[in-house]
């Protein structure tokens, strides 16, 4: 990659075209040489590897060039010469070598050499050019994924009868370009398992099994008839077809690819910055996810996806309530950080990866090392988002209630209830603090002015005999234009031995202040004060707020009740009661949308100027239960749903560049605008609101390069195991050549014409004979005839697609499979997160999991879940042996044999031989071979006789009791019932009811039972579903 | 490794153990932990696969295992192991600023073993250990919150979900241990077992080890609550009769086989495991040694597990939060680690493991010299991340003596400082790996521990 880069030429290499003097050379080889080898080149050598804020100094050309500070040499020009400032180290921001790592200083010498040979002109070998790592070359620039998408001619192949459609003339011309023969089409039954779990996530039903098979066979030896006789053979391919197109009209469809665009879309609901778990949580983030359900079940054109998600606010027509607003959870469910760059950053990453394929994040401190995307170009897409900012109050979109009437009757009058507890408790809450306040002001206040943390303040503190109070002493504060404590303020600028003098005078001009003019009360107050001391001014102000502290408590009661306003009240005196807490109205705080913003920040009243701060856990318990409401959203059925929208902010801005990533360094403007390499020459800045809705348009465009190969690349992936770009999210000079790129242009041509239906591209995809190869190696014709060339050593890797791949199935798969076995799955589309790696066991499918992005379960990452903190459309396939145990000790396992075991057509089964072909038949959807049957029988037999033995007593395996949750201890658990005491228990579970204990999602539901031990039969199911038959796709 | 007459079905294995030899495989021969080329190592580096088989680190080194004894909350480096006698004099003085008054350490220090190294009185039994322990008085960071800055000390990083230091380790190197997993966080939050982008064969066993709690619940489904061991014996058999069955049908394949050894794996787990974390097999001379706390028995399974092959073990020993009371609150937390810690570096010694061992111990940041109000039995101190301290012993750290100066008040780094990832590379130093070298690509960049950051302190190494 180096190599690569180094030959990319700098466009400035012009500038150094001047003859050099071989004296010059030479004095520059022995003399300046020396001293940049040992001294320099460990950060700045092309030859190193290395270019450390862009700059290298290898060449002539590479030190007129300069880095991202300017040009390192100027010749002739010791002021401008960036080397020479940095040597003599006088400002600490431009020193080199680094002070503190470094080593020393160079002498001075050495730094005499420098000089005289930037005076000389600095000669030295011209060089082919800067040599640094940088993206912006010609060569970069050239990169095939820039190009636009041609749709190339479908090539004609020799083997006719084999192509089904255009994929298949594409990849057969590949192997045969490399001497390779396709392999048989796989058997029915494993298709159709294929076929299955690519579009659904879940195996197909026996039932499915057995029509499927019937039809496929007799289709396949129709074909084989036909091409005996030299007709098209096209009857099994409209098998194939029908199922395909049977599958993608379920929503199961949309629920399984919903799964592979969240993982791009690093879909989580947590934000992954807070340590509280209750500010941590994202309430609605559901409402997106269930978004890109809908948008793939009912084929959303993807240019209008990708419109949707990036400016959904900006849509025609758009109602308030729209459903399609949840789309911007797209921005909005990534990770959180307490610095608003590293969330835009975060935001570009995700834009730039899922549409792109592109690493733009990468040109964050310096120009894109490899790709050309200079760093202008992200701080364009920096001033999109940094004008896009989250309203305060998440519209609720239509649709989104799941519950029925009664659940949903059940959590209005509960919201309300906790909506009314929690106002009234802010101004109980601020009455109390108050009291506090008032009491011991004078103190509070001295204390506060001398430094809480010093000598003097600890002096204040014994004196006064007060308790700190954090919230309390924190919010006092002391202003010179507050008309309560700018009085206060301007006699604490007083030196003490002045004070008694000039007191009188300050206070005077203070109380007759214009400008500020202060609070009557305070007036009253202080007006014939003749202060000695700044304590005894202090001493005045509490003594008038605790005349008044009866009438402001009162007064507060008047704001905190409904309509009561306490308007009417005397000015002077509701502003007393306003400081230094505000004082809505009722009303006002009752409509705040207390779950997303009163817990989660600290601009918990920011309408209204400062507020208390409930960070650190000190949210107190007395006053508000905040954690019930966010409990209430999480779980409750009847809620309705809120989007997680943004909007562009009023006044959009500009960002300028940040040298070297760092805010305070501020370049260039960077315009608001696309990426130069995909807009072109002719680039015009955004000029429509922050520009998010025009940068969507061009990603969203058909003459965009990227957008359909990247999509139709992922898809592709997903069904072959491989992408025609191993790298799903880089597609630029890093990522490997495509196996196939005629066919992925092909492909992309075609999904754009055909309306960017991903559902035709699904079609199309399926329905290739390429796709239904067998995966078995041995099958194909050249291992079989042992001929010249061996597909096992010429494309190990399988690049070619000479057979199918074995892939194994992703957690998802698996746990639906196990779910969908249990005979009790819950197929109700969308809501609210559930549990679904801990008993109870939620029988929902596995996209409706809660994922916490920093404590990501255990078992989602034993078995692979994408890292939620950023873009990861690629699954890893590790093997550890959690996952083993998982499958031999998880109740879920257990869970799955006894229902097995427990099915009707197993029950009624008259043979020993019958029943292990139910199993296979319901697990792994093909018959059993006979020596199949003769182990399962053996084992049956074996394992009888363990099982029947009364099980030792002392083995620490013996089965325990079942724990269970009850609906009792469920209720307990939560302080209040969720669900109605009508329902029966059990339906709870499978209605996705869930609830919130330490922390964490917890089901309602029973545990699995213990008491019984496993019997041989289960066992066996067991085994089944232990095998790696039961986890890999074939 | 082969296996055998693909082509034709195989004769059925009768018992497990013809299965393992009819597939050609046997305890060991196969890395379970196999990944299939999906994970791209940076050709220009040193060649790492991502499997668990135990090997060679590049360069020479003695440590081979790592107890990483996480002190979280952040203890004072004034009353543990930076002794700075010349603050008494200036007791209650004040920092100027709101910073609070000078809070000279409460605690008496004593010069011990031969070295000399200064050690508080809080730690009686360490200081019989002075002589094997390192002390590093320069540690500094710039994150003085204790949430971002343990992501740090584990990853590296206190922003971004990176590998923790267990991860990276298991990940150069392997594991000996053929039935345990090679990574077993005991205890402590999820940013100091996490794999993150690194394959999750490398990320640390979670367990919810507690003295006298059933060693075979420690580890998630560690245990069958349905059936017995003799009875899921054979039904292990029939599943590789299966796989063995199903491989005819899709050929060799890395992955398949891998899953199949992680089975026996994790069987052999069930009973080592088990084992492994029931500390009453120890002796009571043992078991009195690290004493009956917590930490004494995290310690004591900490050996256990080192013992037989766990390549990295994290501890989780934290508590020292003391913003007030630290003449009774680091007493209290120092005593709790004195015993345990003490007794380690003394059983590992014995057993000859010290030198292949490094300990480490430390928190993710240290705390003011200065105290908020007056000197006095209340006094406390709050977060300082401009000077700490943590130490490290065996695994081919120097002992007896102690690496870098803070100044007078322990506020600063006044000589040699160690920032976390000039530890980490020295922690990867000691295990034979240069940390610019010890890289993995994902998204497009080859990461590194350090990122582009650390240097080896040389001077710590023997």
């Amino acid at each position: 990659m180096q190599e690569m880069a180094m030959k990319a030429a700098a466009p400035t290499a012009a500038k150094a075209e001047e003859k050099m003097d071989p004296a010059g050379l030479e004095f520059f080889e022995k003399n300046v040489r020396p001293i940049l080898s040992e001294r320099c080149y460990k950060c700045h050598s092309a030859a190193e590897s290395t270019s450390k804020g862009g700059l290298v100094l290898d060449s002539r050309a590479a030190m007129l060039d300069g880095g991202d500070q300017g040009p390192a040499v100027v010749p002739h020009n010791l002021k401008k010469s960036l080397l020479i400032l940095s040597v003599h180290q006088t400002d600490p921001e431009l020193s080199m070598p680094p002070r503190n790592k470094g080593g020393p200083k160079l002498s001075d010498e050495q730094i005499q050499i420098l000089e005289k040979w930037v005076m000389m002109g600095a000669p030295a070998p011209v060089g082919s050019g800067a040599g640094k790592l940088t993206g912006l070359s010609q060569k970069a620039r050239d990169h095939w994924a820039f190009k636009p998408v041609v749709a190339p001619e479908v090539p004609s192949v020799r083997n006719q009868a084999w192509a089904q459609n255009e994929v298949d003339a594409f990849v057969l011309q590949k192997l045969e370009q490399n001497g390779l023969k396709p392999n048989p089409a796989t058997d029915g039954d494993s298709l159709l398992r294929r076929l299955t779990y690519d579009l659904h996530g879940m195996p197909p039903t026996p039932a499915e099994s057995d029509a499927f098979a019937r039809e496929y066979d007799a289709a396949v030896a129709r074909d084989a008839y036909a091409m005996r006789n030299g007709q098209p053979a096209r009857a099994a391919s409209l098998v194939v077809e029908r199922v395909v197109d049977r599958l993608l009209a379920s929503p199961r469809y949309g629920e399984r690819w919903a799964r592979h665009w969240l993982d791009t879309a690093r879909y989580s609901d947590t934000r992954g910055n807070r340590r509280d778990i209750e500010g941590e949580r994202f309430p609605s983030a559901w409402t997106y996810r269930d978004y890109v359900i809908e948008a793939l079940n009912s084929d959303k054109p993807y240019d209008q996806f990708i419109i949707e998600q990036l400016a959904a606010d900006r849509l025609p027509d758009l109602a308030k309530d729209d459903p399609r607003l949840a789309a911007l959870g797209f921005i909005t469910v990534g990770k959180r950080f307490d610095n608003n760059d590293d969330t835009i950053d975060e935001r570009i990453d995700t834009t730039t990866k899922a549409f792109l394929g592109l690493t733009v994040s990468c040109a964050r401190c310096h120009d894109h090392k490899f790709d050309p995307i200079p760093a202008a170009d992200y701080y364009s897409l920096h001033g999109i988002f940094a004008s896009t900012s989250e309203p305060m109050q998440e519209p609720v979109i239509r649709g989104t209630r799941i519950g029925n009437a009664a659940e949903r009757a059940d959590y209005d009058k509960k919201l309300r209830d906790l909506v009314e507890s929690n106002t009234r408790g802010y101004y109980r809450y601020i009455a109390a603090q108050l009291g506090i306040l008032h009491k011991d002001f004078a103190g509070r206040a001295l204390f506060q002015m001398a430094g809480q943390r010093s000598e003097k303040g600890f002096d204040i503190q014994k004196q006064y005999k007060f308790e700190p109070v954090r919230e309390v002493d924190g919010s006092i504060n002391i202003a010179t234009n507050s008309p309560i404590t700018g009085p206060l303020a301007r006699l604490r600028r007083l030196t003490e031995a002045e004070f008694a003098t000039r007191a009188p005078e300050v206070l005077a001009a203070a109380l007759t202040d214009k400008k500020s003019p202060v609070n009557p009360l305070v007036v009253e107050a202080l007006a014939n004060l003749k202060p000695k001391t700044l304590d005894d001014v202090a001493l005045a102000y509490q003594a008038m707020f605790q005349k008044h502290h009866s009438r402001i408590v009162a007064h507060i009661g008047l704001r905190g009740t409904p309509g009561g306003a306490g308007d009417r009240d005397d000015k002077a005196l509701a502003q007393l009661a306003a400081w230094p807490w505000p004082l809505p109205n009722y009303e006002e705080v009752a409509s705040v949308p207390l779950v997303t913003v009163l817990i989660s920040t600290r601009s918990f009243c920011e309408p209204w100027q400062s507020a208390p701060s409930f960070r650190n856990g000190n949210i107190p318990a007395k006053y508000f239960r905040f954690d019930d409401i966010n409990k209430l959203e999480l779980t409750h059925p009847g809620g309705p749903g809120t989007a997680m929208v943004v909007a562009d902010s009023e006044r959009p801005r500009n960002t300028n560049v940040y040298l070297r990533g760092d805010r305070n360094k501020p370049g260039a403007v960077a315009p608001r605008q696309f990426l130069e390499i995909l807009a072109g020459p002719d680039r015009q800045p955004f000029f429509d609101g922050s520009g998010r809705r025009e940068l969507a348009v061009a990603i969203a465009s058909r003459t965009n390069p990227l957008t359909a190969r990247v999509l139709v690349n992922r898809v592709w992936m997903h069904h072959f195991g491989a992408g025609i770009v191993s790298s799903p999210d880089d597609f630029g000079n890093m990522a490997e050549k495509p196996s196939h790129p005629e066919l992925l242009d092909w492909l992309s041509a075609h999904f754009v014409d055909s309306g960017w239906s991903q559902k035709k591209l699904h079609r199309k995809i399926l329905t290739s004979q390429a796709y239904r190869q067998s995966a078995n190696p041995l099958l194909n014709p050249l291992v079989a005839q042992k001929g010249a060339v061996d597909p096992m050593k010429v494309d190990a890797g399988n690049k070619f697609l000479w057979r199918a791949n074995l892939r194994r199935l992703d957690f998802e798969c698996i746990r639906d499979a196990m779910i969908m076995l249990t005979g009790k799955m819950d197929l109700s589309v969308g809501g609210r997160p559930v549990n679904i790696t801990e008993e109870p066991i939620s029988y929902r499918r596995s996209i409706y999991g809660y994922i916490d992005r920093d404590r990501l379960s255990d078992l989602q990452s034993q078995f692979d879940f994408a890292d939620p903190s950023m873009a990861n459309s690629k699954r890893g396939t590790t093997i550890v042996p959690q996952q083993a145990l998982f499958f031999m000790n998880n109740p879920l396992s257990v869970e799955v044999a006894r229902a097995v075991a427990a099915r009707p057509e197993f029950l009624s089964a008259s043979s020993d031989e019958g029943r292990i072909a139910v199993l296979y038949r319901v697990m792994f959807q093909r018959v059993p071979k006979p020596e199949e049957v003769r182990l399962a029988k053996e084992f049956v037999k074996k394992v009888a006789g363990y099982i029947d033995e009364p099980l030792p007593a002392a083995k620490p395996k013996t089965p325990v009791a079942a724990k269970k949750v009850t609906k009792e201890e469920a209720r307990a658990m939560m302080n209040k019932p969720l669900v109605p005491s009508t329902q029966a228990p059990g339906q709870a579970a499978t209605k996705g009811a869930t609830t919130i204990a330490g922390g964490v999602i917890v089901n309602l539901g029973e545990k699995i039972s213990r008491k019984t031990p496993s019997s041989p039969w289960e066992m066996l199911a067991q085994a089944m579903i232990c095998s790696n038959e039961f986890v890999y796709l074939d | 490794m082969e296996i055998q007459n693909c082509h034709n079905s195989l004769p059925t294995p009768s018992s497990r153990r013809d299965f393992l030899r009819q597939t050609g495989m046997s305890m060991g021969t196969i890395a379970f932990g196999t990944m299939v080329a999906d994970y791209m190592v940076n050709p220009a580096q040193a060649q790492i696969t991502a499997t668990l088989k135990p090997r060679q680190a590049p360069l020479p080194a003695k440590a081979k295992h790592v107890i990483h004894i996480f002190a979280g909350g952040a203890p004072s480096h004034l009353d543990t192991f930076d002794y700075k006698p010349g603050m008494k004099a200036y007791a209650e003085k004040s920092q100027g600023g709101g910073g609070g008054v000078l809070f000279p350490t409460p605690f008496e220090f004593k010069k011990c073993g031969k070295s000399g190294l200064e050690i508080s009185e809080i730690f009686p039994k360490l200081q019989e250990q002075a002589d094997e322990m390192c002390v590093i008085r320069s540690m500094h960071s710039d994150i003085p919150a204790h949430g971002p800055a343990a992501k740090l000390m584990h990853t590296g990083s206190a922003i971004l979900t990176k590998p923790c230091l267990g991860s990276w380790v298991l990940y150069g190197l392997g594991t000996e241990s053929q039935d345990l997993p090679g990574f077993v966080s005991l205890g402590g939050g999820a940013e100091g077992r996490q794999s993150a982008f690194l394959p999750s064969i490398f990320q640390g066993a979670k367990t919810s080890f507690r003295p006298g709690a059933p060693s075979n619940k420690v580890i998630a489904n560690l245990q069958s609550e349905f059936t017995t061991e003799e009875a899921q014996r054979k039904q292990l058999d029939l599943v590789h009769q299966l796989n063995s069955r199903h491989m005819q049908t899709v050929q060799k394949d890395e992955q398949l086989e891998a899953r199949i050894e992680s089975f026996e794996l994790a069987f052999r787990m069930q009973t080592a495991a088990t084992d492994a974390f029931d500390i009453s097999k120890e002796s009571q001379k043992t078991r009195d040694m690290y004493g009956k706390s917590d930490l004494g028995a995290k310690l004591l399974c900490a050996r256990r597990l080192v013992e037989r092959g766990v390549r990295f073990v994290q501890v989780d020993a934290g508590g020292w939060d003391h913003h007030t009371n630290v003449f009774t609150s680091a007493a209290r937390t120092g005593a709790a680690i004195d015993t345990p810690a003490a007794a380690l570096i003394a059983d590992l010694k014995q057993r000859g493991l010290l030198n292949e061992t490094l300990i480490i111990w430390g928190g993710e940041f240290g705390r003011t010299p200065t105290t908020p109000g007056r000197v006095n039995a209340n006094s406390g101190r709050d977060h300082h991340a401009k000077a700490f301290c943590c130490w490290m012993a065996g695994g081919g750290v120097k002992g007896g003596m102690h690496y870098g100066e803070s100044d007078e008040i322990g506020s600063q780094v006044a000589a040699d400082g160690v920032d976390i990832h000039d530890l980490h590379a020295t922690v990867l130093r000691l295990l034979g790996f240069d940390h610019t070298k010890l890289t993995y690509r994902y998204n497009g960049r080859d990461f590194r521990l350090t990122d582009n950051f650390g240097k080896v302190v040389n001077k710590v190494i023997a």
